[in-house]
């Protein structure tokens, strides 16, 4: 794996740093182009959402960036900022700037087919529609950022194979919230729970000296708690026990697909060794 | 003819002091009386501190209850101490006069100390009777009053009728921010007397009652008192949902059976109504009279500078409450078939849909399988008006509790088959329409990938909460 050293410069300094103009405006046509669709008209929003009984390439992909009403699209393109935000600073203050692009476009451009075409698994008289499910697909991502960020900036005993372990605790969360109390509901929250508890064993048993030195952890401590505070609320308010609302029922199956597809392909990336990390220095240097 | 009665006038009238003025109108004709020959009796007012029937049976007068005293050097009137009657068949002038002339008798602000100003009665007429007493010259030597009364023929009598002495025979008396106090002199069977109540607050200023019009079964005087009370002290209106806005307690000392009628004309602020969330049209009012309610027709009549009024007619007297209707949209009953199902084969749930409230409203009712909502259909509905909603599903293979809108509609077996499920549901609010219906005709259920904005927006107050709290806990000192 990488190598993690060095000393912990100040966290306001690193972050303006590591943080690009660039990378800030791309992040941000995405809530743009959720509120230009928006304002077309209605008749043309529900033209562009997919059916299930009639499915089509196109509203396979634009569906997913259609919203009907503006609670719904407030509700997505909040969330978005919360998720891709706190994705990105943790990606790039932990040089993983490369993977987080890689993802943010995988996401934007391909998991979008692959959500309606999964939900095509299931056939029904529905039509589909709304960004969450590529906004739970940020959230799959945080565990690996979590970890990544944690490893570099304040604890070099992190390793990536504990990401597992917080992708498999939010599924036992989901699993309880979710599911109704049934046996089978029971087991998979349980099966999960082992998981999850099994992926941090070898971390806090770690003798391994801690690597990073330095000065205070004002800042970096917080943004990680920031991160896993926002990643341990996502299946509390992404996978809620009722689902109805005013005229349809939330796709929870997308919101799930998303999550896991988003964890899984870039992990098993990661452990193939696609990206590499950016060292330390050169993350903290001046561009 | 002419009697003449002498009457025991008490206590000396010329000590110093303050006396209080009497606060409320009497309730009059019931109660002992000082019957005076001649057919003319007196009454003490009923909460008059300043007169009472003495042992003797006569009417006697203490202007100084308690040692209080009068004011000296002042004119003080003491307003309706006591009242004259009539009780004859005919019409008698009737006129008070005292052995000092610092003692005067007024009815209506007018003297009636002289046969020139006395004031005529009808059969069963009353009066109401003040006493001015003028102690600017010097100490008071009183001890007896005289009532004058005569028999006057109704084309002969030259003396002042009461319409003609009072104007409008209704008086006002105790007026206060929620009260209202009358005293009708001579209503007349049939004719509708209206009281003044404009401004009597029902609901702080919001609900006002401007005016109570009562129409009397018989001729004869009135008594009616008004006054705000709670607006849940009559206990929980009978209707489903219903709000009490405020109340109001209409009294008399008259049988009920006098009362024809009552008509009730209130004032409500537009704005007020927006802030309780109601339409004029459901304003209802209720009575609640011998511990039963009714409801009175309320209609809106006008409307001028904000504000709406609503005029409501009831045939007695009681407790009226005014109130909001809701809509209370319930499933009363809900049904599936057929209860075990092959795989594939469509299952039909309906549900019998009541609105019990007094108001129209809409509801979305639930379509679930084992708690799970699996479609929704809104229903409109006016008050008391019911419909049936239908939807149809067709499940995965499994054993399932149906329930619409939180009703049980009993269990559902689907049988094992090649079929994975689909549920493609909607309703009908048209009973016309409540067969079970086609799935793959209908509007296919909506299903939105989304969060609740509520919820993202309280992860965000959390994480700056987050921020904020190690933010503090940097600052606290180490050691």
């Amino acid at each position: 794996m990488d190598s993690e050293s060095g000393r912990r410069p100040p966290f306001r300094a690193a972050l303006r740093r590591a943080v690009r103009l660039r990378d800030v405006a791309l992040l941000l046509l995405v809530p743009g182009v959720l509120v230009g669709v928006f304002a077309l008209p209605l008749d043309v929003r529900r033209s562009l959402a997919f059916r299930y009984t009639d499915p089509t390439l196109a509203t396979a992909y634009t569906a997913h960036f259609v919203h009907l009403e503006s609670s719904h699209l407030l509700a997505n393109v909040l969330a978005f900022l919360l998720l891709a935000g706190v994705g990105y600073l943790l990606a790039t203050l932990a040089g993983r700037r490369q993977l987080f692009g890689t993802a943010t476009a995988t996401y934007l451009l391909a998991v979008p087919f692959a959500l309606s075409g999964l939900n095509l698994a299931v056939p029904r008289n529905a039509v589909g529609y709304g960004f969450s499910g590529v906004n739970l697909a940020f959230a799959g991502l945080l565990p690996l950022l979590l970890v990544a960020y944690a490893r570099r900036r304040l604890d070099a005993r992190v390793r990536l194979r504990h990401a597992p372990g917080l992708f498999f605790a939010a599924l036992a969360v989901v699993a309880v919230v979710a599911l109704p109390w049934s046996p089978v509901s029971v087991g998979v929250a349980g099966v999960a729970a082992v998981a999850a508890v099994a992926y941090a064993v070898p971390l806090v048993r770690s003798d391994a000296p801690r690597a990073s030195t330095g000065a205070s952890t004002a800042g970096w401590l917080d943004l990680l708690v920031v991160g896993l505070v926002l990643y341990l609320a996502t299946p509390f308010v992404a996978f809620p026990a009722s689902p109805g609302v005013e005229g349809g029922v939330l796709n929870l199956y997308a919101h799930l697909l998303g999550f896991c597809l988003a964890f899984v392909a870039p992990y098993v990336a990661l452990e193939l060794g696609l990206f590499e990390a950016t060292p330390a220095r050169a993350v903290d240097a001046a561009d | 003819m002419i009697s003449r009665r002498t009457l025991a006038l008490a206590a000396a009238l010329a000590l110093a002091g303050t006396l209080a003025f009497p606060s409320a109108a009497a309730p009059l004709l019931d109660g002992p009386s000082d019957d005076v020959s001649g057919g003319v009796e007196l009454l003490p007012a009923a909460d008059s501190e300043y007169a009472t029937i003495g042992p003797d049976g006569k009417l006697a007068l203490d202007l100084t209850p308690g040692e209080t005293g009068l004011n000296p050097d002042s004119v003080t009137v003491f307003g309706d101490v006591f009242y004259l009657r009539y009780t004859g068949d005919r019409y008698a002038e009737v006129w008070v006069t005292a052995d000092s002339d610092e003692v005067t008798f007024e009815v209506a602000g007018q003297p009636v100390d002289s046969r020139a100003e006395g004031v005529r009665l009808g059969t069963d007429e009353a009066v109401p009777v003040s006493v001015r007493v003028n102690t600017t010259e010097g100490d008071l030597d009183v001890d007896d009053i005289t009532v004058h009364s005569r028999v006057a023929e109704p084309e002969t009598a030259d003396a002042m009728t009461v319409d003609d002495k009072v104007g409008p025979n209704v008086r006002t008396v105790a007026a206060s921010e929620g009260s209202r106090q009358f005293t009708v002199l001579h209503a007349s069977a049939g004719e509708p007397v209206a009281l003044d109540t404009s401004g009597m607050s029902v609901v702080e200023t919001n609900v006002t009652l401007e005016e109570l019009s009562v129409t009397r079964a018989t001729d004869g005087a009135l008594s009616v008192g008004v006054r705000r009370v709670g607006a849940s002290s009559a206990g929980p209106l009978p209707a489903s949902g219903a709000d009490a806005l405020g109340a109001v307690e209409v009294t008399t000392k008259s049988s009920e059976r006098e009362i024809r009628r009552a008509t009730f004309r209130f004032s409500v602020a537009e704005d007020y109504l927006d802030a309780v969330d109601t339409d004029a049209g459901d304003l209802t009012l209720y009575r609640h009279s011998d511990g039963e309610w009714s409801e009175v027709d309320a209609t809106v009549v006008g409307e001028r500078a904000g504000r709406l009024f609503v005029a409501a007619e009831a045939d007695g007297f009681s407790t009226f409450v005014l109130a909001a209707e809701r809509p209370a949209i319930g499933v009363q009953s809900a049904s599936v078939d057929p209860a075990t199902a092959a795989a594939d084969e469509p299952v039909t749930v309906t549900g019998e849909v009541e609105n019990a409230g007094g108001a129209a409203g809409e509801r979305t009712v639930a379509l679930t399988l084992d708690g799970r909502v699996v479609a929704e259909q809104a229903v409109a509905l006016d008050a008391g008006e019911s419909t049936t909603v239908t939807f149809t599903t067709t499940p995965s293979p499994g054993e399932y509790d149906v329930a619409v809108g939180g009703t049980d509609a009993g269990s559902l077996v689907v049988e094992a088959g090649s079929g994975d499920g689909t549920t493609a549901a909607s309703g009908s609010g048209d009973e016309s329409d409540a067969a079970a219906t086609d799935g793959a005709d209908e509007t296919p259920v909506a299903e939105p990938a989304g969060i609740d904005l509520q919820a993202v927006a309280g992860v965000s107050v959390m994480l700056a909460l987050v921020v904020a709290t190690l933010a503090l806990v940097r600052r606290l000192p180490r050691e």
